[in-house]
């Protein structure tokens, strides 16, 4: 698995992926937060929402993008079976695969959080910024990341086409957004399902946490949407043998 | 027996890939798989290296069963893939390195020396420092036979190492292949025949997912060489009718007024024979040649009969 996991990290930091992926993230985010029309210097609160509101959205095209090769270019090289004939597990596999692309999101997360201590510094001190708040946005938001890099890989791996991989990647990560939110706000919703509806969805418990309480259950939520995927990456891996 | 397969079949949907076929592999023997392109040969492959699980049989390698052990099965195997996949923005020994890791993870000291070891056995000195996709196709192979032979494996299976290589880089490989035969144990496949006859101690014919013939090379020419051919050239013009004199000889194919080729039985004989035709009639033999039934012949008849 570390073998795999190495020869991953490898790919990213060789080639220009890691780096467009990290400037991309930091750059377009940091446009929006304090450049662009409606930025925090105008608004003059101390608060990292317009971030928080943004960064999703990115989020669900990047990791798409980053993830699109992970197994659809395995698959049509043929080096999936140089893969899988080597003395591991298709789970070491796509852990091995899943933790790399992880390490890269971590790399792209970090530097967004400068803003939080750009906005700390410029807050005046009687209006300070919500600290307890603010990181569990940023709690949340790593998990976001952690939870569509889930659904990007898996959707790598049912497929040998890269853009099919992306495409639905991206809807699947769509619909576990805020599709779901969407949904539980129909009229014909409204009363009893509505509230069960909203949490399956990731938007739900991204709000939560972002209030500032790290509770379990949303973590135990973000968990097992990941396992989830990764189980179905491995079934998706395993289908040749069907 | 270092691999051996019963009645392993495959079907996919309707369609019989494989028809249970069985056989056993010995230790440091070479073994040709041979087979019209779908007879069945990559797919045996693949379920031997646990790629695809057999629909029904067994097969085990090195004592240990595909389907129960196929961690401890891989160890011990080293597989080169038909078309040679490989990752093209690697370097050589970076890919390699990886090959040598997912095996058994090793200090950098070993592993080092390892790959160095294997690059000169497969003769990639000049151009270990590329990147793989910048190699030309021989070399290519030889890094896709070097990442098989990277952890010292007991077993190789190889599914047509030699498919696109120019002349002279199918005679390296097939040095390397018999070289490495005498300590592996090897199955190879191929549509080559001189290749089997060069290299395999036996030989495997399947078609249709069947086997139709295992032996050794020789003993499968031997079968279905009862009729022989003699090439002869005399110097002075001769006539069919006269060649006919001879005994043994059944047919002629007239090449040129003085060049023949007669079918007979009977080899020794029959040169023996000729000979003698030509001092009786004054007529000095410029050639007498012997041809045996080439494998090629034995390939088409077995496989075109079903």
């Amino acid at each position: 698995m570390t073998a795999i996991l190495k020869k991953e990290i490898n790919l990213f930091f060789s080639s220009l992926i890691a780096y467009i992926s990290m400037t991309v993230f930091f750059i377009v985010l940091a446009l929006n937060l304090f450049i662009f029309q409606g930025n925090i210097l105008e608004s003059n609160y101390a608060t990292l929402d317009t971030f928080f509101t943004l960064a999703p959205w990115i989020l669900l095209f990047l990791i798409p993008a980053i993830t699109m090769r992970t197994f659809a270019d395995e698959k049509q090289s043929g080096t999936i079976e140089f893969l899988t004939t080597k003395p591991i597990t298709d789970f070491e596999i796509v852990i091995g695969k899943y933790l790399a692309t992880i390490i890269l999101w971590t790399f792209t997360f970090l530097p967004t959080l400068t803003y939080f201590i750009c906005v700390k510094k410029l807050s005046l001190t009687d209006a300070p910024i919500d600290s307890g708040a603010t990181i569990g946005s940023y709690i949340g938001l790593y998990f976001l990341g952690a939870v569509f890099v889930a659904i990007g890989i898996f959707s790598s791996a049912i497929t040998k086409n890269q853009i099919i991989a992306f495409l639905t990647g991206v809807f699947l990560c769509y619909l576990m957004y805020d599709a779901f939110y969407r949904v539980s706000s129909l009229t014909i919703f409204q009363g009893q399902l509505d509230y069960f509806i909203q949490s399956i969805g990731l938007n739900a418990h991204y709000d939560s946490i972002s209030r500032g309480v790290v509770d379990t259950r949303d973590i135990i939520y973000f968990l097992s949407v990941i396992s989830l995927f990764l189980i179905g990456t491995r079934t998706a891996l395993e289908s040749r043998k069907w | 027996m270092s691999v051996s397969v019963h009645n392993l079949s495959k079907f996919y949907a309707d369609q019989k890939a494989v028809d249970s076929i069985s056989f056993d592999v010995k230790k440091g023997e070479i073994l040709g798989f041979l087979g019209p392109n779908g007879a069945g040969k990559s797919t045996t492959m693949k379920m031997l290296t646990c790629y695809l699980p057999p629909s029904t049989g067994t097969a085990s390698v090195c004592n240990l069963d595909i389907i129960k052990q196929p961690l401890e099965v891989k160890q011990k195997i080293g597989y080169l893939p038909e078309n040679n996949p490989l990752y093209h923005d690697m370097y050589v020994k970076e890919f390699l390195e990886f090959a040598l890791q997912v095996h058994s993870p090793q200090s950098a000291v070993q592993s080092s020396k390892r790959i160095k070891d294997t690059i000169d056995l497969v003769g990639l000195n000049v151009e270990q420092h590329k990147k793989i996709g910048q190699l030309s196709k021989g070399y290519k192979q030889r890094v896709g036979l070097a990442q098989a032979l990277i952890h010292n494996p007991e077993v190789l299976i190889l599914d047509e190492p030699t498919s696109g290589l120019d002349p002279n880089q199918l005679v390296d490989i097939r040095n390397l292949i018999k070289e490495l035969g005498k300590e592996k144990t090897i199955i190879f496949s191929t549509h080559i025949m001189q290749e089997v006859q060069a290299v395999c101690d036996r030989v495997i014919i399947i078609n249709k997912g069947k086997l139709v013939a295992d032996d050794k090379p020789d003993n499968l020419q031997n079968l279905l060489s009862r009729e022989i051919l003699v090439e002869v050239e005399f110097e002075n013009k001769i006539l069919s009718d006269e060649l006919q004199q001879i005994q043994h000889v059944h047919l002629i194919d007239k090449i040129s007024d003085t060049h023949f080729i007669l079918h007979g039985k009977d080899s020794s004989q029959l040169r023996k024979d000729i000979f003698a035709f030509a001092v009786n009639k004054n007529n000095p033999l410029l050639t007498l040649k012997q041809e045996n039934k080439s494998l090629e012949d034995i390939f088409l008849q077995l496989t075109n009969k079903s």
